[in-house]
């Protein structure tokens, strides 16, 4: 059992996939927030702390790379050090070097794969 | 001359004449008128004193009146006492007188000369006197007659001698007619003029009626005709004959044979008769014929060659007798059931003898039998018979049926008959008794002749027996003189002695020959002679030394009265028996001994067990005596259970159980071991009658066995050990190896001098032998474990060419040996091989061409299709090398065999080259082989089969190959994760991958790999299987379970390079294999091959949307039921349809406006969130239009849209029933 729930923040422009998200994670016992862009993500970052961002790289506004630098970038250490796991729809045009340059941790691929999210989420949580 | 001398016809005309006479006197006297007539009438009266004819007158009232001597001489009266006398009552008969006194009336009144008249005249003694009278009318004077005058001439002595010429006539005639002679009387014109009643009778004319007119032509018998006619006009000319022999003919032309006289008269006109008086011989020369007859058929008994000879001469001597046209003979079989007709000629069975027979039934053949005695039957007769029911009538029905039986001592064997259609007449009794009388010869002469014809048969058989048999025969007289022989024993007599018994006898032979011959026969023959029947074996030596064995049985032949008057002979050749007897005898004796030292033990029983034979052996195997089983039932000497019951059964069934295991049971109780052949014996008409078999006590033979098999059991594990010793070794010095090439290529790269180039080079090179010599032995190893399997694919065969000609092209060069190759159009450019295994031979026979082909030669290499075999290839390699003599051509494909140990330095090589390609191409399905002239060259060729392949599925393989390395990192910069334990391979593969601008992760053990490979993104894992703790296999597998995104291909690296490890990585989840150590080129390769895949795979992705991709995948909404409720899943869906409804206007609006980044988002994000959600189509359409969007290609831009919203709109219309057929309803019939 956990010790406490966990924060998740998802920044996904896409409701369906927001949506589809959120409930995965809800049902997996996480508290979700969710932000339609980067600047939305910052913005409730600065508001309170989360223990995941995932992060869809395609994002309006500010995207994830460039959301994901700016986190990394915060003084706060605690906020900067939130795992970020980044979902794309273009994988292959980022190595995971590219990713680790940005500072995100991992990502998920998209289309999703479900138990890929759950099992991401869970470990990058209970590190 | 006187009256009485004159015949009557002389007086008639005398009388006649005196009429005449009297006449003219008359006449002249009325001429007279009277005057003259007184005087005319005395002197009429005067000439009549002197006659005899008796002159009376009357007046008219009947008184005489005149009367002249002879008148009154012959009546008795005196002239006075007639004168004056009425004539009627002196000379007229009182009965006649009213009737004489009428007629005279009537001449006077009539008044003229009457006719003559016989009457009668009364003498005065009352004696009638016979008369013929004329009357002439006396006239006086003028017109009244006054009396009349009778002449009258006496008439009764003619009367009498007529009467009596009549009554002799008549006589004559009836004498005629009652004589058996045969008289006719003809004239000189042949016609007949009288025949006498038998003539009629005899030649059949009917005796109530007058002949017709006859002509002696006509009945005379023409065979007799000639001569007959001739002989009757010598008697007509007066030639006396004395007797004539001819035959008459009847009516019906039969003949009728007589004698007789023929003499010539005249009739009294005077003219020529020919009077014949014939007596008919007809049956003394029937009789004689008959007689002839009956002795001719018993000559014909013996004259005849055969019966049915003897029946046509009986048939032809019968047609001679009678009308035997139709005739048969008919014999009783000796059953007397039967009836043949051994001779049947009827005119109504046409063609010559109709033999046949018959089951005795009522024809008129069997009547004659039943009633025993001759049968004479008219057609009425026989059809009596028939109504009667006495017989049954079949054929034609003769007119008449003559059957005679035929009998043997009054045993009847049969009937002869005769029958005719002709006419009835044709046959009498008397043909009936003829043929009784030769009916008894006929039956002897058929007895005889079948006697005789049976005593043939027996003879000629005898006689066949005697010169045709292979038997000698002979006989000889008291004087030991050979009495007859046949030619085998004259044979003998010739072949032994030298003498020819046919003109010549023992006692002319030499002495010595004569002695020899003496003391063999004389004893014999003298013992026949005593009355001993004798049978003797004998060897008689040939003059030309060849022994020959003979049987000889001699008997004594004894005469009827008991002496002994001959001795009889037989014998015949025993050689061959004597000598197979010989020879049974040997081998009796031998197989006796094989039976007897026969150590398994032999049995033979009937089928019911019953033991009729054992070998001796038994008693040391069993410890019975083989005498004593014998008898007893086979199941008291072994274990009966199931399995010898099927062996029962197995037996009928095949004849024959080979190595049967039975437990045999010891006399001492004690069983053992037997193994056993067991068969049935079958008799000729393959009716099994017996079983025989061997039994083997294989106790020992059973231990033997067991310790065989733990040996070679042994033998294996050894082999087996060995075996993986070899495969270790090798990884073991493989595993240095790949350090030392690596750090070879390293150090080349590190910049030397020249002197340190070149011993780098040497040992690069001598690594590189080494390693060949490693991958040699594992390949053999590999192939003759059955573990080389062959790897299939299309392949650009010009490009294999091409590369074995890269290879080989720096040796060309740097020897000067001019090397080419060509591909014959013949040959498909794709076909389906292993080019790694092809390229094996290939390089095999280019590198041992190149290796005795001096400097200036040439290597030529030529692929070819074989003509007439489809999918059938050949290659040849041809140097202009040394050559290879016959004898070594032979040794070249054998394991570890070089040709010349001497040159093993010089060649340096294992020799297994050849032997693997001999492996391979036969794997291959094809051979390999050599032609060679020493001194001139070589040509090796192998055959391979292989069908055509296909150019489209070789594309990649051979884009990738062609493709450099650095094209392939400028699109794709591989990243690689390469994980090994060993820091040397990691360095050396890592290097070897840097330095082909691979960028490189490193993981020391398994582990770290799942660290890694969770951190980073890989291209390509290159994965070591041997590794501490966790080895490449578990590490593969937890990598996979980690379920990453995008899962890149893991290759295995191992220094394993067996291909069974090989099956078992792929099964155990690893993509691909490379062995070790690794080397740059294999390891580009192999990158390309799976970058070239994933390149492909991209393409496809991006290219046009294939029928594949679905509507939706309910697999993802099940997933999204996995993880979630239904509302959720229900209100995604919809949010998702509202999502893409705004997607799309925001593609649309991006690209009308000139906005491709609005639109480029919008499909980005549609692209991701209609994969998450399964709607593949739409993923697909946007993913492509993405990416035509992001490189400008607007072409189908609108077109694109269209397709997106129709995928669209077809999402909405399905998706709901897709989720509750597929999804929902699956799921809860799961629950």
């Amino acid at each position: 059992m956990k010790s406490s729930t966990k924060k998740v923040l998802i920044a996904e422009d896409s409701s369906v996939i927001q949506n589809l998200t959120r409930k995965i994670l809800q049902m997996q016992n996480f508290d979700i927030h969710v932000a339609k862009n980067g600047e939305q993500v910052l913005q409730m970052l600065a508001k309170e702390d989360f223990d995941i961002i995932l992060m869809d790289i395609n994002m309006p506004v500010m995207d994830g790379m460039e959301c994901a630098r700016s986190i990394r970038d915060l003084e706060d250490t605690k906020k900067s050090g939130i795992p970020i796991i980044a979902i794309t729809g273009n994988a292959k045009n980022f190595s995971m070097e590219d990713f680790r340059s940005a500072g995100i941790n991992d990502f998920i691929p998209k289309p999703l794969n479900f138990d890929e999210l759950v099992t991401k989420v869970n470990q990058y949580t209970n590190g | 001359m006187e009256w009485k001398d004159k015949s009557k016809e002389e007086l008639i005309e005398e009388i006649l004449h005196l009429e005449e006479t009297l006449r003219h006197a008359l006449q002249k006297a009325d001429d007279l008128s009277g005057r003259i007539s007184q005087e005319s009438e005395n002197k009429f009266r005067n000439s009549l004193e002197n006659t005899q004819l008796l002159a009376l007158s009357i007046d008219l009232n009947g008184k005489i009146t005149y009367c002249n001597k002879a008148l009154c001489q012959i009546t008795g009266y005196t002239p006075e006492e007639l004168l004056g006398g009425s004539i009627f009552e002196k000379l007229v008969h009182p009965e006649e007188r009213k009737q004489a006194q009428d007629r005279l009336h009537n001449f006077l009144s009539e008044g003229h000369f009457g006719a003559s008249n016989d009457g009668r005249m009364l003498t005065k003694s009352g004696r009638v006197l016979q008369i013929k009278y004329t009357s002439y009318i006396m006239n006086k004077s003028g017109s009244l007659p006054t009396g009349l005058t009778l002449l009258a001439e006496n008439i009764t002595e003619k009367i009498k001698i007529a009467l009596e010429l009549a009554r002799s006539n008549k006589q004559l005639t009836e004498l005629f007619d009652q004589a058996h002679d045969l008289i006719q009387i003809s004239d000189t014109r042949g016609r007949l003029i009288f025949a006498n009643r038998t003539w009629k009778e005899k030649l059949g004319y009917d005796l109530s009626i007058p002949l017709p007119e006859i002509k002696i032509h006509d009945i005379i018998h023409p065979d007799f005709r000639k001569k007959t006619l001739s002989t009757f006009r010598k008697i007509s000319r007066g030639e006396v004959v004395p007797t004539v022999e001819t035959a008459l003919q009847d009516q019906n032309g039969k003949p009728i044979y007589v004698t007789g006289n023929i003499t010539r008269s005249f009739d009294p006109n005077g003219d020529l008769e020919i009077r014949a008086i014939f007596n008919d011989k007809s049956e003394s020369i029937r009789a004689q014929k008959a007689q002839n007859l009956y002795n001719q058929i018993s000559s014909l008994a013996i004259e005849s060659k055969n019966l049915d000879e003897l029946y046509t001469h009986i048939h032809n001597e019968l047609k001679q007798v009678l009308e035997a046209d139709n005739f048969f003979i008919a014999l009783i079989n000796e059953k007397g059931n039967q009836i043949n007709f051994p001779y049947y000629i009827d005119e109504h069975y046409k063609g010559s003898n109709h033999v046949f027979s018959r089951k005795k039934s009522k024809g008129l053949t069997e009547f004659t039998i039943q009633k025993k005695k001759p049968i004479f039957l008219y057609e009425e007769d026989i059809i009596q018979l028939a109504i009667n029911q006495k017989i049954i009538i079949s054929g034609p029905l003769p007119k008449i049926w003559l059957g005679v039986p035929l009998k043997l001592e009054h045993r009847i064997v049969g009937v002869i008959a005769v029958q005719t259609y002709k006419y009835r007449t044709i046959f009498t009794e008397r043909d009936l008794s003829l043929l009784d009388f030769i009916s008894g010869q006929v039956a002897l002469a058929i007895e005889r002749k079948q006697n005789e014809e049976k005593i043939n048969t027996q003879s000629a058989r005898l006689k066949a027996i005697f010169e045709n048999s292979s038997h000698l025969i002979w006989s000889v007289n008291r004087a030991h003189e050979l009495s007859s022989f046949n030619q085998n024993f004259a044979d003998l007599l010739e072949a032994h002695y030298g003498l020819n018994p046919a003109n010549s006898t023992w006692k002319k032979l030499s002495s010595k020959k004569r002695l020899e011959y003496e003391r063999f026969w004389s004893p014999l023959y003298e013992q026949g002679f005593a009355g001993q029947s004798q049978k003797l074996e004998a060897k008689f030596t040939a003059a030309n030394g060849k022994e020959n064995w003979y049987e000889l049985f001699l008997n004594p032949v004894y005469l009827e009265d008991g002496s002994i008057d001959q001795v009889s002979g037989i014998a015949h050749n025993i050689t061959d028996k004597k000598k197979s007897d010989l020879a049974l005898k040997i081998s009796e004796e031998k197989f006796r001994n094989i039976f007897e030292s026969f150590q398994d033990i032999y049995f033979r029983c009937n089928l019911d067990g019953n033991l009729t034979m054992a070998s001796p052996s038994i008693k040391e195997l069993l410890g019975y005596d083989s005498e004593k089983v014998l008898k007893k039932n086979i199941t008291n000497y072994y274990l009966y259970n199931s399995r010898t019951k099927r062996l029962i059964r197995q037996l009928i069934k095949e004849h024959a159980v080979r190595n049967f295991e039975a437990s045999v049971v010891r006399k001492d109780g004690q069983l053992i071991n037997c193994i056993c052949n067991v068969r049935l014996i079958f008799n000729a008409k393959k009716k099994p009658i017996a079983m025989e078999g061997v039994a083997r006590d294989i106790t020992s033979l059973k231990k033997v066995n067991e310790e065989l098999i733990r040996a070679k059991e042994l033998a294996e594990k050894s082999l087996k050990v060995k075996e993986q010793f070899l495969a270790n070794m090798s990884h073991e010095i493989r595993t240095p190896m790949n350090g030392i090439i690596g750090m070879i290529e390293l150090l080349g790269a590190t910049g030397m001098n020249g002197e340190q180039e070149s011993y780098l080079q040497t040992i690069r090179k001598s690594s590189e032998t080494l390693l060949n010599i490693l991958n040699d032995i594992l390949d053999l190893s590999k192939i003759e474990a059955g573990k080389m399997k062959l790897r299939k694919v299309s392949t650009h065969m010009p490009s294999v060419f091409e590369k074995l000609y890269t290879m080989f092209l720096q040796q060309s060069l740097s020897n000067s040996i001019n090397f080419r190759f060509f591909v014959e159009d013949s040959v498909p450019n794709y076909l389906l091989v292993d080019e790694t295994r092809l390229l094996q031979i290939l390089s095999n026979l280019t590198s041992n061409a190149f290796k005795f082909t001096d400097s200036g030669g040439m290597v030529t290499i030529r692929l070819k299709s074989i003509p007439k075999e489809e999918s059938f290839y050949k290659v040849e390699v041809t140097d202009t090398g040394i050559g290879i003599s016959e004898e070594n051509q032979r040794k070249l494909f054998n394991n570890f065999s070089q040709l010349d140990n001497s040159t093993t330095k010089s060649f340096a090589g294992t020799g297994l080259g050849l032997v693997i390609s001999k492996q391979l191409s036969s794997l291959m399905g094809g051979q390999i082989g050599v032609e060679s002239v020493p001194g001139e060259g070589s040509t090796f060729w192998f055959t391979f089969k292989a069908k055509e392949g296909n150019p489209l599925e070789a594309v990649r393989a051979e884009q990738s190959q062609s493709l450099g390395f650095s094209q392939v990192l400028e699109v794709y910069r591989p990243s690689i994760l390469l994980v090994d334990d060993n820091a040397v391979n990691r360095q050396v593969a890592g290097k070897i991958l840097e330095k082909t601008g691979c960028r490189v992760t490193y993981a020391d053990s398994g582990a770290n790999a799942i660290q890694q490979v969770q951190k980073g993104k890989f291209d390509i894992i290159f994965m070591d299987i041997q590794m501490p703790d966790m080895d490449g296999i578990a590490a593969t597998k937890a990598i996979k379970a980690l379920n990453l995104p995008e899962l890149p291909p893991i290759i295995a690296m191992t220094a394993y390079s067996m291909r069974e490890d090989e099956d078992k990585f792929l099964s155990e989840g690893l993509d691909d294999y490379i062995a070790k150590p690794v080397k740059a080129q294999t390891m580009v390769n192999i990158i390309s091959k799976w970058m070239g895949i994933q390149d492909s795979g991209e393409k496809n992705t991006s290219g046009t949307p294939s029928e594949d991709w679905l509507i939706l995948n309910t697999q993802t909404a099940s997933d999204i039921l996995k993880f979630t409720d239904h509302d959720t899943m229900w209100s995604l869906y919809q949010d998702y349809l509202s999502e893409v409804n705004s997607l799309i206007s925001e593609i649309s609006l991006g690209i009308q406006s000139g906005n491709p980044t609005q639109a480029l988002n919008a499909l980005h994000t549609l692209k991701g969130n209609s994969g998450t959600l399964g709607a593949e189509k739409l993923a697909n359409q946007a993913q492509s239009m993405e990416a035509k969007l992001k490189i400008d290609k607007l072409d189908s831009v609108f077109e694109d849209q269209e397709i997106l919203k129709e995928y669209f709109s077809e999402f909405k219309q399905h998706y709901r029933t897709l989720i509750e057929n597929e999804v929902i309803n699956e799921k809860s019939s799961y629950s």
